[in-house]
Order: structure tokens, then C-alpha cells, then sequence
């Protein structure tokens, strides 16, 4: 038998929870004898006073930093990675134009035009590169560092033999720029094309000009001719009414009276008739002269009937005249109108009668400010996520995570220490890389960033908490980091950052909209592009909190699995 | 073995299950207060779940662990006080310094930073790590990283200490070094639990030793009545000039013995009277024209005990 003493802890606060412990036993039947045993060997002991939760809480953190501190590689991947990336990124992409696109061209032919369009392009920020062929110049695009090739028509011309048509190449697996790229070759091949226009345009406008000069001019020589035909006219018919009005009627010359009389004179008087001869005669050449008057007159009421039959034909003849005049007239008039009605005139209006104005809905146009969002959410979404699960997964195979197992110190502080050292790191970074981008960008405004801030610090927390479940979940460093990785990739993929969600179907759009990565992006543009208010981010702010929150659930209910039913 | 005894630590019809791996069946063994105390095994027998379900680091299916009567997993509280752990690979954080991790662990036992300083001071002699409090563990020597673990088990003053393997992997110097100083803590008054695979060594060490298989006790006792109870024979091993024993096994079979297996070009034979065997050996060596080389008459080990308890 060895000699033993007696560990003996001093008394303090432990003394009342022993009495509640030795309280709490005596519910149990036991025989008198046991009890005194219990008693006499519990009182050798007294159980410690538990330690505030939050000096446990910070021997927990302070012991996770400097395991994070210590491994130095990680220590500086971690902290000064995701600054780097930032500071580089602000550097790079703080501009609104794209730089050094290099443009193949190719003509078999080249006209004025195409090199018009050509000197254009080299003139601009692109690096033009003539190729001997098309193929070439296809290629070069597949298997140079060429993003564009742009195939001019042989010889082209402006005419109506439709030789004029451009043809663009470029590389659609590149989706994120390619239509970046077409639209911008477009728009420096249609400001060639615009100028080009506005030549012919400009000329079909003179002549139109002129024409309608001409037609008013006509205008006003048809007026006057309809009312000089209209005079005319008139004229004419008043000629036939006065040609109408002209009595010539007559009666023949009766001479037996003046016989008689004369007859009866030589007998009232007995006169000889001889006297009366030279009477006689002149009645005779009175009748004469009458007869051929009445000939006459007969020839002109002829000739009067015949005039009135003329200018009656020449009344209609003007009539008819006016009449087609009046269609002239009608018709300049509406040459006139149409003329007058084409109301734009401006050569620019009519070469591009409808211009597209995009205004973008953000004041800013800096790439920068562009990707911030995306690139944001990439890092810190990568760092919550291995930082969190490489910790658990170094704590569970350190070993020292079974001693934690043993010791009395409620798991659930564990768990708060881990998040609460992890997120502190990260808030860190958060304010470091956040007025790093301030310093590049300060249009979005302090507020947009201080809410950015918090927005990323709950993005961060549900990947925290989801590299807690990985780690918990798996038991090898290997699968850890490979299972943060791809879970990062996945909701990377699954995001507006690879490929457009409108790329996706209706359904998986749904799903993938609850996606975290999409909702923080989604509300990290809404304040730094659009200053969005917190009240109306808020209700996607809310449900990240809630996501995180049933990811905290999730990994402490895996750690107690793992705990459970794992045999080391 | 009587499941109604109660000692200073008992396993009442303990089963532990992973899946439907069954690794403790209705286990049950009564550990006295006194004496270091060995649990031996084959490897998968449950020796560290033995010890696992004792320290409140898993729950049993069935059954109760009692310390003095009073179920351990009751009141976890308490008695994860009453524990301290050391295992073979340093349950410790490579990358915190000596002082730090012992004060990591004080602090999760709910010691005073007063209280905390004065136990590393204590415990740093103890373990004959006073100059290393600041030197981080990972560039501890394997010996010094083994004797930190120790002293990170004994931090918050345990009534009980349980090693699990706590020599494996180690070189015969440095494993000395640590049974000494296991002997010493024993010697200080707290209980030694252990498990260990070297027989030899937990003969050694133990006052009394439990050997588990397929999940239950099959032997309790010191390591001297095991020895007495589980083997009547003696040992007698020889090797002879020849280049094998093939000539010698027909008549060595003629002899009455219990057992004979060669190893290691000895030959052992197990016999219940040792004197009438050695007599009719030497007498078939010299018939077969053979030179004995060496002979021993020895009483068996423990590990021959363990091997003939487990190989049944």
C-alpha cells in the first residue's frame, strides 16, 4: 500500500454548487452507508467556481489568434492576401476604358472606306493588326491573343450593290467580354459608317431643296395660268352670249304696196305711170341693195351661229384645261405639303432618326466600382470559409481538441470563441480592405461603405459558419479544403459573376437567387453602385442573417454528431 | 467477476457502440483507489474507449461508470475535474509555448491566474521542463513534448490521471523516463489509469492489471496472480549449433510438454515440471549430435499470460 495524499481545492464558490450537487443526489435512494462514503469523499474535493464565460471566452480567442499568428505562411495569406488582392485590384481596374484590345482586320481589297474605318480603329486605344487571309485573321483570335477580327468587303462601296457589309468575329467562350468587345468595334465601325451617311444623306437633301424650290416656283406659274384660262374662258363665253344676243332677223322687202300706191296716185291723178318711173327704180334699187343686206346679214348670222358653236368648243376646251391644271395644281400643292411635312431635315436626325442614349443607372462608370461587389464578396467569401474550416479541421486533428472535449467548459464556448476569433480577423480585413477602396473610389459615400461593412460582416459570419460545418463534417485537412473550395465554387458558379443568371433556367434562376453569394452581391451593388438605403436592402440583410443562423444550427448540431458517434 | 462490487472507479455493464460496431459488450471492472492501475488489450479491444467513457468524453449505450457510487456522467461538471488525460501523441497545441498551454487548459479547468501560475512552476519541476516554459511545443524533443502532455493532464490537480499509451512510440530511455515519472505522480497521491500494449512494461509498472478482449474483462488481478493463475508452467528456451530444429521437434513432443513454439532460433518449451524436462532435453540434444549454445528455466511473463488469455 502506497502512501497518498489527498488533492484538496480551496473553498469558494464551490461550496454552494457541492451542496447542490450533494442535494441533488440525496433524491436518489441510496443505503445510509454509500451516502456517508460519497460525502466524506466529495468534501476531499471541492469543484472549482466556474470562471466568468467571457474570460474563458477570451483565453479560447487569444489561444485562436496566436495559432493563426503563428503559422506564419497562413498568417500572411490570410491578413495581407485578400489587402494585396484588393490594392492590385483597385490599381488595375480604376478606369472606365478598355485597354489594349488587339483587333485583326482583313480586306482582300481595301477601299477608302474600309480604310477609313481601319486608320479609325488604330487611332483608338485598339491594336490593329492586318492579316493576309481570313482564316488568318479568324485564328487569330482562336489561337492569338487577338479578341477581335473584323472582315471588310472587297472594295467596299457605298452603292446599291450591297457591298458593304462588315463582319465582326469574337470569341463568345469569352462571355463576360465579348460583347463588350463587339459592341465597342461596332460603335467605332458605325461612327465610319455614320460619316459615310451623312454624305449621301446631305446630298439627297440638297436636291430635295432644290425641288421644292422648282415646285413652288411652278406653283405659282400653274396659278397664274389657271386664272388666265379662267379668264379666258369667261371671255369666251361672254362672246357667245353677246354673238347670241345679236338679232338679225329680218323681213323680205314688199314692193306691191308701194305699187298700189304709186298705182293708184297715177290714177287718182292720172298720172302717167312714167312719172313714177324713177320712183319706181329706186324703190327697185331699195329692194336690190335690201336683198343683198339680207344676204349678208343671212351670212352673218351664219357666221355668228358658227362663232357661238367655236367658243362654245373653246369654253370646254378651257374648262377641260383648267380642270387638268388644277390636277397640276392639286399635285404640286401636294408635292408642296409633302415637302413641307418632312418636318426632320437635319442630316443627323436622318441618319440616325432614333439615337439610343444609355445612361447608366449608377453615376459612376469606373470598372472598379463595377467589380467591387463581385470581388468583394470572391475574397471574403474564400477566407471565411478556409480560414474557418482549415481552424476546426487543425483543432480536431491537434489533438488538444479532445483535452477541450474533457475540460469543464461548455462546448457551445467553443464554438462562440472560434466565430468570434474568425470574425474579428475578418472584420479586420473588412475595414482595412473597405478604406482601401474608399481611398480609390470615394464616390459611393462613407454611409454605402459603413453598410457594405456590415453587409460583408454578416456574409462573412454565414461562411464562417459554413466552414464550421465543413470542419466539423469531415475528418482529414484534405477534404476540408477541398469541400470549402468547391462549396465556394459553387455558389461562385451559381452566381451573376461567371456566367449571367438569365443564362439559367426559370427554375434553377429561382433556386440560385436565394444563392448568398447572389444576395450579398446583389445588395453590396444596391450601396456602392445605386446608394441604396438600409431599409431598402434590409429584408435580404434579414435573411442572410436568418441563412447564417441556420448554418450556426447546422454546425453545432454536426459537432455533435461528430462527437457522438465519432471513434478516433 | 462480480458486477455488484463497487470500488473506487466501476464499469456497470458498460456497452459502447459506434454503428453497430460493438466495442465494449456489458463491461464490467472494478478499479481499487490504491495502486497504478493497467488496462491491456489487443489493438481495437476498447482499451481508449474504456478510458474515453470514463473521462465523460463519450456517453455509454448502456450500462454506469460510478466514481465511489456516484455516476460520472451525472454530473459532468464536477468530475471532468476530477480527470486529467495523457495520451501518446500530446494532446497539446504544438504551436502555443509551455507556459501558454498550461495556462490554456488551467483556465478551461476554471483556475485563478494566481493559482495557475503557481501549478506551472509546481508542474514544469515536476516534469523537468523549468527551463522550456517559453520555448513553443512544436520544438519540444519528443520526451519533453510527451512530459508537457503530462503536466497539461495534471494542470488542475486531478484525482485521477489516465494515460493512454503513454510510452508508444518512444525510445527505451526516454520510455523510462516517463514510467518514472508516472511512478511519481503515483507517488504523489493521484490515481494512475493506463493502457499499454507492452506487457513487460505494465507488469512493471502496475499494481493491477485488467486485460480486455472483444470488448470485456477477461482478467483482473496483479500481475503475479495472473502469472500464478493463468499459467502452471515454466518456460524452458534453448538454442543448439544446428542450422534448425526440425530433428528435435518429434522427440520433444515425446517429453510431455505443454507447448512448444520456436522464435527467434530459440525453441520454448512449456512444462509443467521443468527439472524432468531439462533432464530428457539435454539428453535428445546430445542423441542428435547437436551442441547446446544457451538455456533458460524461466516462470512465464505476463505478455504470455495476455497471449494465452487472448489466443483461446
Amino acid at each position: 500500500m502506497k502512501n497518498k495524499k489527498i488533492f484538496s481545492e480551496k473553498e469558494g464558490g464551490g461550496m454552494s454548487f457541492l451542496k447542490k450537487f450533494l442535494k441533488r443526489d440525496k433524491k436518489k435512494p441510496k443505503v445510509e452507508k454509500e451516502k456517508k462514503e460519497e460525502k466524506q469523499e466529495l468534501n476531499v474535493f471541492v469543484g472549482r467556481p466556474r470562471l466568468n464565460v467571457i474570460t474563458k471566452l477570451y483565453y479560447i480567442m487569444a489561444k485562436n489568434f496566436k495559432l493563426i499568428l503563428r503559422s506564419k505562411i497562413s498568417a500572411l495569406l490570410l491578413l495581407l492576401g485578400p489587402l494585396l488582392i484588393v490594392f492590385l485590384l483597385a490599381l488595375a481596374f480604376n478606369t472606365s476604358t478598355l485597354y489594349d484590345l488587339n483587333v485583326a482586320v482583313y480586306s482582300e481589297s481595301y477601299s477608302s472606306i474600309s480604310e477609313d474605318i481601319v486608320s479609325n480603329l488604330s487611332t483608338s486605344q485598339y491594336n490593329v493588326l492586318r492579316m493576309d487571309s481570313e482564316t488568318d485573321c479568324i485564328d487569330a483570335i482562336k489561337f492569338d491573343d487577338f479578341q477581335v477580327c473584323v472582315i471588310f468587303p472587297t472594295n467596299m462601296i457605298l452603292d446599291n450593290s450591297a457591298n458593304n457589309v462588315i463582319t465582326i468575329y469574337v470569341d463568345n467562350s469569352r462571355m463576360n467580354i465579348a460583347h463588350l468587345i463587339s459592341a465597342e468595334i461596332s460603335s467605332k465601325v458605325y461612327i465610319s459608317a455614320e460619316e459615310l451617311s451623312e454624305d449621301m444623306v446631305s446630298s439627297i437633301l440638297t436636291v430635295l431643296d432644290s425641288v421644292n424650290a422648282d415646285v413652288t416656283q411652278s406653283q405659282a406659274v400653274i396659278t397664274n395660268i389657271n386664272s388666265l384660262n379662267s379668264e379666258a374662258s369667261s371671255s369666251a363665253s361672254g362672246a357667245a352670249s353677246d354673238l347670241t344676243g345679236i338679232d338679225l332677223t329680218y323681213s323680205a322687202v314688199d314692193t306691191t304696196t308701194v305699187d298700189t300706191e304709186i298705182a293708184d296716185i297715177a290714177g287718182d291723178y292720172n298720172m302717167s305711170t312714167s312719172i313714177f318711173s324713177d320712183l319706181s327704180s329706186a324703190v327697185d334699187s331699195i329692194v336690190s341693195t335690201y336683198s343683198s343686206l339680207s344676204t349678208k346679214v343671212d351670212a352673218a348670222s351664219g357666221s355668228i351661229t358658227t362663232s357661238n358653236a367655236d367658243l362654245s368648243t373653246l369654253s370646254s376646251t378651257l374648262t377641260s384645261q383648267q380642270e387638268k391644271i388644277t390636277s397640276v395644281e392639286t399635285n404640286l400643292n401636294n408635292m408642296a405639303t409633302n415637302i413641307d411635312s418632312i418636318k426632320i431635315t437635319n442630316v443627323d436626325n436622318i441618319v440616325t432618326p432614333v439615337r439610343t442614349s444609355i445612361q447608366p443607372i449608377s453615376s459612376s462608370n469606373n470598372y472598379l466600382l463595377y467589380i467591387i461587389p463581385s470581388i468583394l464578396l470572391m475574397i471574403f467569401m474564400f477566407v471565411a470559409l478556409l480560414l474557418s474550416s482549415s481552424n476546426i479541421i487543425d483543432e480536431k486533428k491537434s489533438l488538444a481538441y479532445f483535452r477541450n472535449f474533457i475540460t469543464p467548459t461548455n462546448d457551445s464556448l467553443f464554438i462562440i470563441g472560434h466565430y468570434l476569433s474568425t470574425i474579428i480577423i475578418l472584420t479586420f480585413e473588412v475595414a482595412i480592405t473597405l478604406a482601401t477602396l474608399y481611398y480609390f473610389v470615394p464616390s459611393p459615400g462613407v454611409n454605402a461603405y459603413l453598410l457594405s461593412g456590415a453587409v460583408l460582416i454578416v456574409l462573412c459570419s454565414l461562411f464562417i459558419f459554413t466552414g464550421m460545418l465543413i470542419g466539423y463534417m469531415f475528418n482529414t485537412k484534405e477534404t476540408v479544403t477541398l469541400t470549402a473550395l468547391s462549396t465556394g465554387i459553387v455558389l461562385l458558379f451559381f452566381s451573376n459573376t461567371i456566367l449571367p443568371l438569365e443564362t439559367l433556367s426559370a427554375v434553377t434562376r429561382k433556386i440560385v437567387f436565394y444563392n448568398p453569394y447572389v444576395m450579398g452581391e446583389g445588395i453590396l451593388k444596391k450601396l456602392l453602385l445605386f446608394n441604396a438605403s438600409f431599409s431598402e436592402i434590409s429584408m435580404f440583410f434579414y435573411l442572410l442573417i436568418g441563412f447564417a443562423v441556420a448554418v450556426l444550427i447546422g454546425a453545432v448540431f454536426t459537432r455533435y454528431l461528430f462527437k457522438r458517434f465519432y471513434s478516433a | 467477476m462480480d458486477s455488484k462490487k463497487e470500488g473506487f472507479i466501476t464499469f456497470q455493464g458498460v456497452t459502447k457502440k459506434f454503428g453497430s460496431n460493438i466495442v465494449l459488450n456489458n463491461l464490467d471492472l472494478v478499479i481499487e483507489r490504491d495502486g497504478i492501475f493497467g488496462i491491456m488489450g489487443l489493438s481495437g479491444s476498447g482499451k481508449t474507449t474504456l478510458l474515453n467513457l470514463l473521462v465523460n468524453y463519450w456517453k455509454p449505450n448502456s450500462g454506469k461508470i460510478l466514481y465511489n457510487g456516484v455516476e460520472i456522467s451525472s454530473h459532468k461538471g464536477i468530475f471532468n475535474q476530477f480527470f486529467g488525460f495523457g495520451t501518446q501523441a500530446g494532446s497539446v497545441y504544438p504551436k502555443l509555448t509551455v507556459a501558454e498551454n498550461l495556462t490554456y487548459f488551467g483556465k478551461m479547468y476554471n483556475m485563478r491566474n494566481k493559482d495557475i501560475k503557481l501549478r506551472i512552476e509546481e508542474l514544469l519541476k515536476f516534469v523537468d521542463l523549468s527551463d522550456k516554459e517559453d520555448v513553443v511545443a512544436s520544438e519540444l524533443s519528443t520526451g519533453m513534448y510527451r512530459r508537457l502532455d503530462i503536466a497539461c493532464a495534471l494542470i488542475h490537480k486531478p484525482k485521477i490521471i489516465v494515460f493512454d499509451e503513454p510510452t508508444g512510440n518512444l525510445d527505451p530511455i526516454l520510455r523510462k523516463k516517463i514510467l518514472a515519472l508516472i511512478k511519481k505522480i503515483d507517488d504523489e497521491g493521484t490515481k494512475v489509469i493506463l493502457t499499454s500494449h507492452l506487457m513487460g512494461e505494465a507488469e512493471d509498472i502496475c499494481d493491477q492489471l485488467a486485460i480486455i478482449h472483444k470488448g470485456k474483462v477477461i482478467a483482473l488481478d496483479t500481475p503475479e496472480h495472473l502469472k500464478e493463475k493463468y499459467s502452471k508452467s515454466e518456460v524452458i528456451k534453448f538454442e543448439t549449433d544446428a542450422p534448425d530444429y526440425r530433428a528435435l521437434i518429434p522427440g520433444l513432443r515425446d517429453m510431455g510438454v505443454d507447448k512448444i513454439f520456436e522464435k527467434r532460433h530459440y525453441v520454448y518449451l512449456y512444462t509443467p515440471d521443468a527439472e524432468e524436462t531439462l533432464f530428457k532435453l539435454i539428453k535428445l540434444i546430445k542423441s542428435q549430435n547437436q551442441k547446446l549454445i544457451n538455456i533458460e528455466v524461466n516462470k512465464p511473463k505476463i505478455e504470455e499470460v495476455f497471449e494465452s488469455l487472448t489466443t483461446k
